[in-house]
């Protein structure tokens, strides 16, 4: 039945984000996997970054495999290299780069023999011949005996030996480059002169053949390649490797371009802190010690701008650019664990790392792509934002406010000081909305609420758009007012989904006028909502010298200050990851911390650092506890009922949740497992009604539950006089029946 | 063949239902979960059928086995 549909088993939702030209695309944004100036400036593209690590432990045999990978001539390179990347390297600008040739010197006396196992040789039928007395041809031999063909070598030389003895080096030197040339099928056609004619019976015999420059030889057949005569031994070595690379394409069958471009590297390095040093001098009488010392010089030039201020990338230890692979690949699969799941929804979306790269890699643009997909596709984890959503839903539901000003139908203004502020600090909403009354004419209407950026996070377009038209419907039913946002992450969302003209409180405020009230230093953590607003970051510092702070700097600020941990809903999502986002904001500076965004002085006050927020300072609201989730709760609807009250002269009854008391350390319990306590109110009202519950005789305590939503809630308990004490809870989203 | 059980936990009488007044007793019991469902034995109240799920069980393998079906 299910085939008919064309289904086989589990209908599966499928969507797919973008194909894999995109992710390719988007990859390239990122320059990490560019080499170093180094490598890239080597003809034979060495990886001397790696030489230089290994090297700089005195781990020469390593640092001579590195070497030796890509060619095996490691003596010879060693007293002829020409030394191009002493140039080319980043240290040059600043001092002398690091003397590569010292370091390859080191590993050829201390990186021993170079034998190789040629156990998992690969063995090729077709065959190769090559013509020539010198390193270019000897240099073919090994790159096609590596390759697994059987190879020709037509020569006057009595031996291999003979060309490098030719060339300078000592017999064991030359015994030890040549121990590469164990196992390969190389036989040796010692002629007593070289002539062209001979190639036309040879190419009949071979698949390929290659000819040393240095012949001289013109109008070759088709199969047969040469190079470009060159005087340096690591061009040479160069010349040869390409020309053996064309010649295995020939055999392959496959057209390539004979062209070879060289690209700059895109690599981004920062020099800042690199001081400029000497190079070492005595490049012939190099020892262990001082290669060490020279290779430590070795800067390891990598990019990692978006990493140095990203807890989340350093806590997954991932890179943008490896990460949205694997981000892709969570986005395929039809089947099977969805392993970044966790990943993808700890990214807060910040924007930090996209401002830190020196191209933009727009890494939260996928994460969001990813929850997107994750929510259509119905592979959201439940678990992950509901808490969140909850909460939105009681910002927009049970302690939303919207009224104009007491003797106005429509207002000039409207004052939105967001969730976080009436959660963390209702006296600071009530204080500034007092004062903007005051200050402010034809009107200042009030809405307690949420933007809709909780939603936003959570990948929700239906729940955001329905915040957005609650928001919208008071807006005109108040005349369209200007929207003065106490929060960053407020005004963008306005800005980013609305028409509505929104205005940052604390640029109203200077309007208005700002006196002096402290005369404190303090630094100033940028809000994820002012990334990329430098008017804004610069209005907000402008409000603080004029209440009178100086103000000093911290590492990490404007467009690359880092997240506090509650954007994206990490909080919720990953409290781990969160704490060591908030603990690492927290702790850029021993001194006091100003904010302008509530979330963010809540998330660095609970990473134990000095910190308030501006408009606490501005209105002189001490900085309270940090709130708990049901203080937050219940702060907003307090808060609510008090404005109603004085303002509006309306009454607001809040539930009262009876006498409940909670043993020690149930509340930070809770507070853990995410429980309200108006879910330990709601389990112990059930039990009221219908009385079912556990007793364990052993604790003495008595174990109800209740299913609110999609969460079992457990509460266990005594009951005392008037009330209960509570001395634990937990719950579960699985049913059990 | 016998039904496969994820879990079992025996009461050994320190459990009763507060409103039969009798102890719990290891009976029959269902997890589900994203479709899924996980045979287990679990203290139930032989009369009302009220089922205990404690503690550890809660926020140990019933967790685990949440978060790991929601990343399927």
């Amino acid at each position: 039945m299910e085939k008919e549909h064309g289904f086989v088993g589990k209908h599966y939702l499928m969507k797919q984000a973008f194909g894999q030209e995109e992710l390719h695309k988007r990859e390239a944004v990122c320059t990490r996997e560019d080499p170093p100036a180094c490598m890239n400036s080597c003809p034979l593209h060495i990886d001397m970054r790696s030489v230089c690590s290994y090297s700089a432990k005195g781990d020469f045999k390593k640092a001579a495999s590195v070497i030796r990978t890509v060619t095996p001539f490691l003596h010879l390179l060693s007293k002829q290299c020409s030394g191009p990347c002493m140039s080319a390297c980043r240290l040059s600008e600043s001092g002398d780069g690091i003397v590569l040739q010292a370091l390859e010197r080191a590993c050829a006396q201390y990186g021993g023999s170079g034998a190789v196992n040629r156990f998992m040789l690969p063995k090729k039928s077709q065959k190769v011949a090559v013509f020539g007395d010198d390193l270019f041809s000897l240099a073919c031999c090994w790159e096609l005996g590596k390759k697994g063909y059987e190879v020709c070598w037509h020569t006057t030389c009595a031996s291999m030996e003979e060309v490098l003895l030719a060339l300078g080096l000592s017999r064991e030197e030359a015994a030890s480059d040549l121990t590469a040339f164990t196992g390969f099928r190389i036989t040796v056609q010692v002629k007593s002169g070289l002539v062209q004619e001979e190639l036309l019976s040879v190419c009949t015999q071979m698949n390929a053949v290659c000819v040393s420059p240095v012949l001289g030889w013109s109008h070759l057949p088709e199969g047969v390649y040469e190079a470009k005569k060159e005087q340096d031994t690591e061009q040479i070595l160069a010349e040869a490797k390409h020309a053996a690379f064309l010649a295995e394409r020939h055999i392959q069958g496959v057209l390539t371009s004979e062209k070879r471009e060289w690209k700059e590297s895109r690599l981004f390095v920062t020099m800042d802190g690199t001081e400029g040093k000497k190079a070492l001098t005595d490049v012939e009488h190099v020892t262990r010690e001082s290669a060490m010392a020279e290779a430590e010089r070795c800067i390891q030039c990598q990019c990692l701008e978006c990493i140095k201020g990203c807890v989340y990338l350093q806590h997954y230890k991932r890179n943008p650019r490896a990460a949205i692979r694997e981000i892709y690949n969570n986005m395929s699969i039809v089947m099977g664990n969805h392993m970044a799941n966790g990943m993808i929804n700890a990214c807060d979306e910040c924007g930090q790392c996209k401002a830190a790269c020196p191209n933009g890699f727009d890494y939260p643009d996928v994460c969001r792509i990813a929850k997107h997909t994750m929510v259509e596709t119905e592979k959201m984890p439940a678990s992950a934002h509901e808490f969140a959503l909850l909460d939105e839903q009681f910002s927009n539901g049970e302690a939303f406010l919207a009224r104009p000003e007491p003797g106005y139908e429509q207002c000039r203004y409207l004052f939105f000081p967001g969730c976080q502020a009436s959660a963390v600090s209702p006296d600071t909403v009530e204080a500034a909305y007092a004062d903007l009354r005051a200050r402010l004419s034809k009107g200042v209407g009030l809405v307690l609420g949420c933007c809709g950026a909780v939603a936003k996070w959570a990948a929700r377009e239906d729940l955001l758009k329905e915040a957005m038209e609650q928001f919208l419907s008071v807006w005109e039913k108040m005349g369209k007012p200007y929207v003065i946002c106490a929060c960053p992450t407020c005004k963008s969302v306005f800005e980013e989904y609305t028409s509505v003209e929104t205005i940052g409180i604390w640029e109203i405020l200077m309007q208005l006028g700002v006196s002096p009230v402290s005369a404190e230093t303090v630094t100033i953590h940028d809000a994820c909502g002012a990334r990329g607003k430098g008017q804004m970051q610069k209005d907000v510092r402008a409000f603080a010298k004029a209440l009178g702070c100086r103000i000093e700097e911290m590492p990490f600020e404007g467009d690359l200050a880092p997240c506090c941990g509650f954007g994206g809903l990490v909080k919720y999502t990953n409290p781990e990851v969160a704490d060591k986002k908030a603990r690492f904001a927290a702790e850029r500076t021993k001194g006091k911390i100003l904010t302008y965004c509530m979330a963010c002085r809540d998330q660095l006050a609970r990473a134990g650092a000095d910190t308030c927020h501006i408009l606490e300072l501005a209105y002189h609201v001490e900085p309270g506890p940090v709130p708990d989730l049901s203080r937050r709760r219940a702060n907003r609807l307090k808060l609510k009922q008090k404005l109603l009250g004085e303002i509006w002269k309306e009454t607001f009854e809040v539930e009262t949740m009876g006498e409940i008391r909670y043993a020690q350390g149930v509340p930070k319990q809770m507070e853990e497992r995410m429980i309200l306590e108006s879910d330990v109110h709601a389990v112990l009202k059930a039990y009221e009604t219908s009385k079912e519950a556990v007793l364990d005789e052993e604790k003495g305590w008595y174990l109800a539950n209740l299913r609110l939503g999609n969460v079992t809630f457990w509460v266990k308990f005594t009951q005392e006089e008037g009330g209960y004490l509570v001395h634990g809870a937990y719950s579960h989203r699985m049913t059990v029946e | 063949m016998a039904e496969k059980n994820y879990y079992t936990i025996d009461p050994m009488g320190k459990l009763t239902c507060a409103k039969c007044k009798i102890s719990l007793v290891k009976g029959k019991a269902t997890f589900g979960y994203l479709g899924n469902a996980f045979p287990v034995e679990l203290p139930v109240c032989p009369k009302c059928g009220y089922i205990y799920v404690p503690e550890e069980l809660a926020v140990g393998k019933v967790l685990t086995v949440e978060r790991s079906l929601e990343d399927k």
